[in-house]
């Protein structure tokens, strides 16, 4: 857990920097930009639903419903195309086979992590995929107490963009997530706790940041 | 009338929240517990109730399938005791669920530290009962000092799996029979295959012990005195 924090901080901190830089030169290069007709791409901004769907064989696929959540994730774009920044998701969902997970009704899960990616613009569409790291929660609730169990969560999200207006667009992400629980349980559970694999659905809004997608 | 009223709503306030124990569940960690249940003659016994459960609330529960087998995952808690209970209807009150057999609780000693818990065969005995008849001969001018223990239907274990379950006598009933006491009968529903232990001091001369074997059918024996 305090390695997934410290890789969120360092994330943020990156984040931080470059885009203080990108700031900096963006009024410098100002009037250059309005003459040249291109602009700075600063990144953009993701803010839409999540739908999770879980696979394989794992107490989450095999022991619970999920329901859909949200996400919203900030790219900013360092070096070119390629971009890094921080991102959030949750999800809910119902235990289900209590049998198989133990005595508690609901959990939500909660991701902190960072991306890294490439992403390339075609005519209105923007093509990007990202390889994030990060922190995953499991905050279960159930008749006596709230517990948590965690998880380092490894996921691929590439995403397809469509620009509706210059700093507005629709966005859809599927997303390939793997989290490698923290939980110990004894070796005939391990296949069952080890881990969980999802394929996600993202989509939503993309705000746009930076003049550079005004011209183009 | 009105003060009256207000001190039974405090006093049962302060029952309620005295009685809730605060659970707290161990992050990260989930138990395998798994076996089998057997009566006496080693058939399987279907249908058995199996929950864990701490401080009043129900950890993991399951039923034991056609074959008696049975496996469950379990939260642990944290720092109070984990109990598995075998045929037990409420944690609260500890009743037999299915009747016609004994049940048994496990319990760890502090908080439970195994990932594991590999019950093995379970043996849940059927019940039986005891009686014995305490007969005061007119004439005779004795006493008797007795204490009559024996085990209850639910058979209390430490948290240790292994085929010798010594069920502790957690039953006891002790009384003086004077010259002129009336006739009396002490009977009981135990574990069957175990015995009651009737001791008594017959006009205060050294004690004496007589086991009654639990029976079905039950046996009357008749203690003359």
């Amino acid at each position: 857990m305090f390695l997934n924090i410290r890789i969120l901080f360092v994330t943020l901190l990156f984040s931080t920097a470059t885009f203080a830089q990108q700031t900096e030169t963006e009024i410098e290069k100002d009037t250059t930009q309005e003459a040249s007709g291109s602009g700075t791409k600063v990144g953009s901004v993701t803010v839409g639903a999540y739908l999770p769907i879980a696979f394989g064989e794992n107490f989450v696929n095999d022991g619970m419903d999920l329901k859909m959540g949200a996400q919203v994730q900030l790219k900013l774009n360092v070096l070119g195309d390629f971009y890094i920044g921080p991102a959030v998701s949750f999800f809910f969902a119902d235990v289900t086979n209590r049998n198989l997970v133990g005595n508690y009704d609901e959990m939500s899960n909660l991701v902190l992590g960072g991306l890294i990616g490439y992403e390339k613009q075609v005519e209105r569409f923007d093509l990007s995929i990202g390889l994030g790291v990060g922190y995953s929660g499991y905050f279960n609730k159930g008749f006596g107490d709230s517990f948590e169990d965690n998880a380092t969560a490894l996921w691929l999200r590439p995403e397809v963009s469509y620009k509706l207006a210059n700093y507005v667009s629709i966005y859809v992400a599927p997303e390939l997530r793997h989290d490698f629980m923290n939980i110990d349980v004894p070796s005939e559970l391990k296949d069952t706790f080890g881990g969980v694999n999802y394929f996600n659905v993202g989509f939503g809004l993309r705000i746009n940041l930076g003049t550079g997608y005004k011209f183009q | 009338m009105k003060p009256y009223l207000y001190k039974f709503l405090l006093f049962s306030v302060v029952l309620l929240f005295s009685s809730c124990e605060k659970l707290e569940i161990t992050n990260n960690e989930r138990l395998l517990v798994k076996g089998k249940i057997v009566d006496q003659n080693g058939n399987a016994i279907p249908n058995i109730p199996i929950k864990t459960e701490a401080s009043n609330y129900i950890l993991a529960k399951t039923r034991t399938d056609d074959n008696g087998n049975f496996e469950l995952t379990s939260l642990n808690a944290n720092t109070d005791p984990l109990h598995v209970l075998v045929n037990i209807a409420t944690s609260l009150y500890f009743e037999n669920e299915n009747t016609e057999y004994a049940s048994k609780v496990y319990s760890s000693e502090g908080a439970n530290k195994q990932l594991l818990l590999d019950m093995g065969t379970v043996t849940l005995n059927g019940l039986g009962t005891f009686s014995i008849f305490l007969k005061n001969l007119p004439g005779d001018t004795n006493t008797v000092e007795y204490t009559f223990s024996y085990a209850s239907k639910v058979c209390r274990l430490p948290l240790e799996f292994n085929s010798n379950d010594v069920c502790e006598f957690d039953q006891s009933t002790q009384d003086f029979l004077e010259v002129n006491s009336q006739n009396r009968t002490i009977s009981g529903e135990s574990i069957l295959g175990t015995v009651a232990i009737f001791e008594y001091k017959l006009n205060n001369e050294p004690k004496q012990t007589i086991e009654i074997p639990v029976t079905n059918p039950p046996v009357n024996y008749v203690f003359e005195y």
